[in-house]
């Protein structure tokens, strides 16, 4: 038996308002299964909808065909303020989830105005774990683009969410905030049950999702495990997606599948070991 | 009034005002009135904006709206500026001339009424049909060439583009309350007045962010401006000509204003025979 379903897409049909008189088809019945537990990325060139996917699930837009199960309740028709008892959105943007007047302020926003009991020491605990102690006093727009974005994360599990949903939590951040924020991710999966991350960024993939979607155009061009994708030439070439380097490494030099620098230099120093004894 | 205040928050769509005014400013670069060079709009524009406040005459009042209301449509302009026109034509006049209608329906208080009426509707469907015709960028360079201050140009386009973003951030910024926020508990006999004040308290906080965002984006924009040399470029007579050297009138220009031309000295004709 399949685990119990976290996200239910049923032939959902979405568009925006478009600019000319058309407007823009952006889902046409799309259907889609996430189970509790996954870690999903969801990666597809510019464009493809993975935003507008995310957006769909939190209940931000609305389709308008189609129903959206999430946590096995439908939200099609609920409201935001609902769906947030299952679902939390991490925006692309970090600086448009700023609302307090300071980063404590904004963490403990959620749960002061939803009365969570003790919600002062469990905000202390989410600054703690994002390593923000000492700037919880600052408007949070005027920290640093890492900050920022670790503060943002906090923000999105302050109310303990069964789905976090991410949108791009890599981007425009340097190498070691980069890394910051994907310890930041790893702790927060051992939080939340569910997790998808829509994102360009294949190292993050690689090491982080068990399973990967492809969105092409409004379709799911393929779905499955980070070697099946980074395995399917076809899907590749038609969405454009590089694997990340080191799996490429690893394929070219050795024939494996390596998804991390760690397993390749486990990898590089079994075969040299190998290679040494003859 | 319940169903109302359960979901302004749904009803009054933010997304739908932000894709009209994109709609507005680029939308319809494929009409009559579009191709037409924006010199010939604002000429034009100086007369329809002008001469209904002077005329008096109800006949050529009502042929001068006729024929501005044929250019906006022929300028597909939004709905939801129509209905704002029709909002601003009503609250200016309209009302009275209603009002009027219904109480004494007398000549002598309708003629003098619909005049006042007919040259506010004439005037904003002329604004309505230039400013839909003419995106920014074509707007700047009708004003430039005009000898508008080359700093009120750029303002208007600049206005033109920050506020479909400002309105997409507003959007998100009201969501962030509401993935946050709580709906006031659905009892006690109050819930409709406390729902409603939560819903309008929200969109009034949305407010702060969005000005706090704003001014730090704009000053990214400023040093971005500062760094190509924008401000130097203002006193540059050859930045001038060069943003100028694209506009040609052509076949349509002469023909639009050849009709207009026509149009209004035939009505004038005509009304100055019609005697009410
Ligand atoms: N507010 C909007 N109004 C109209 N069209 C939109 C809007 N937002 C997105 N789109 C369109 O919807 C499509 C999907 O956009 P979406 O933002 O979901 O892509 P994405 O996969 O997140 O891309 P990216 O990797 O650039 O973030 C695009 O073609 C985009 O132009
Ligand atoms: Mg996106």
């Amino acid at each position: 038996m399949n685990p119990p379903k976290a996200v239910c897409f049923e032939n959902v049909s979405a568009e925006y308002r478009g600019i000319k008189d058309k407007n823009p088809k952006i889902f046409d019945g799309l259907d889609l299964n996430i189970h509790k537990g996954e870690k999903v990325a969801l990666i597809g060139s510019n464009g493809a909808g993975k935003s507008t996917l995310l957006k769909l699930i939190c209940g931000f837009i609305k389709p308008y065909g189609g129903r959206i199960y999430v946590c096995g309740e439908e939200i099609t028709s609920k409201k935001p303020e609902e769906t947030a008892k299952y679902v939390s959105l991490v925006y692309q943007n970090p600086e448009e989830m700023f609302i307090g007047e300071s980063v404590g302020d904004d963490i403990e926003y959620a749960m002061r105005e939803r009365k969570i009991p003790d919600y002062k020491s469990k905000a202390l605990e989410l600054i703690e774990m994002f390593s923000l102690k000492g700037l919880e006093n600052k408007d949070a727009r005027l920290l640093s683009g890492g900050q920022m974005r670790r503060a943002s994360l906090a923000i999105g599990i302050a109310l303990n969410p069964s789905v976090l949903l991410l949108d791009e939590p890599t981007a425009n951040l340097d190498i070691a905030t980069r890394t910051e924020v994907i310890e930041a991710l790893n702790s927060i999966c051992s939080k939340t049950e569910t997790a998808i991350v829509a994102t360009h960024d294949m190292q993050l993939v690689a090491e982080w999702a068990d399973r990967v979607i492809v969105l092409h155009e409004g379709r799911i061009a393929a779905d499955g495990t980070c070697t099946e994708i980074f395995e399917d030439e076809f899907v590749l070439e038609k969405v454009g997606i590089m694997p990340p380097e080191i799996y490429t490494l690893g394929k070219r030099l050795f024939g494996a599948q390596t998804l991390n620098p760690k397993e390749f230099a486990d990898l590089f120093l079994r075969e040299r070991e190998e290679v040494l004894a003859i | 009034m319940k169903k109302l205040s359960e979901n302004i928050l749904d009803k009054i769509s933010i997304d739908y005002v932000r894709t009209q005014v994109l709609k507005n400013a680029y939308g319809n670069d494929d009409t009559p009135i579009a191709k037409l060079d924006p010199r010939t709009l604002l000429l034009w524009y100086l007369f329809f904006g002008f001469f209904p406040w002077f005329a008096n005459n109800v006949v050529l009042l009502l042929l001068l709206f006729m024929f501005a209301a044929a250019t906006t449509r022929l300028a597909k302009v939004a709905p939801l500026v129509l209905f704002v026109f029709c909002l601003g034509v009503f609250s200016q006049t309209g009302y009275l001339l209603i009002v009027s209608l219904f109480f004494d329906g007398n000549l002598s208080t309708i003629i003098p009424l619909s005049v006042l009426t007919l040259k506010v509707a004439t005037v904003s469907l002329a604004s309505i049909t230039v400013f839909s015709g003419l995106d920014p960028d074509r707007l700047c360079a009708g004003l430039l060439y005009f000898g508008c201050p080359d700093k009120l140009s750029f303002s208007i386009a600049f206005s033109y583009r920050i506020l479909p973003v400002l309105m997409e951030q507003f959007q998100n910024i009201l969501f962030s309350y509401r993935l946050r926020g709580r709906v006031p508990e659905k009892s006690g006999s109050f819930w409709v007045v406390k729902n409603l004040f939560y819903q309008i308290k929200i969109i009034m906080l949305s407010f702060y962010p969005l000005m706090l965002g704003t001014a730090k984006r704009s000053r990214t924009t400023v040093e971005a401006l500062e760094l190509k040399g924008y401000r130097h470029s203002l006193s540059n007579p050859e930045v001038r000509r060069i943003k100028l050297s694209h506009l040609r009138f052509s076949k349509g220009d002469f023909a639009f204003a050849f009709i207009s031309l026509v149009y209004t000295a035939g009505s004038i004709l005509i009304s100055s025979y019609i005697k009410l």
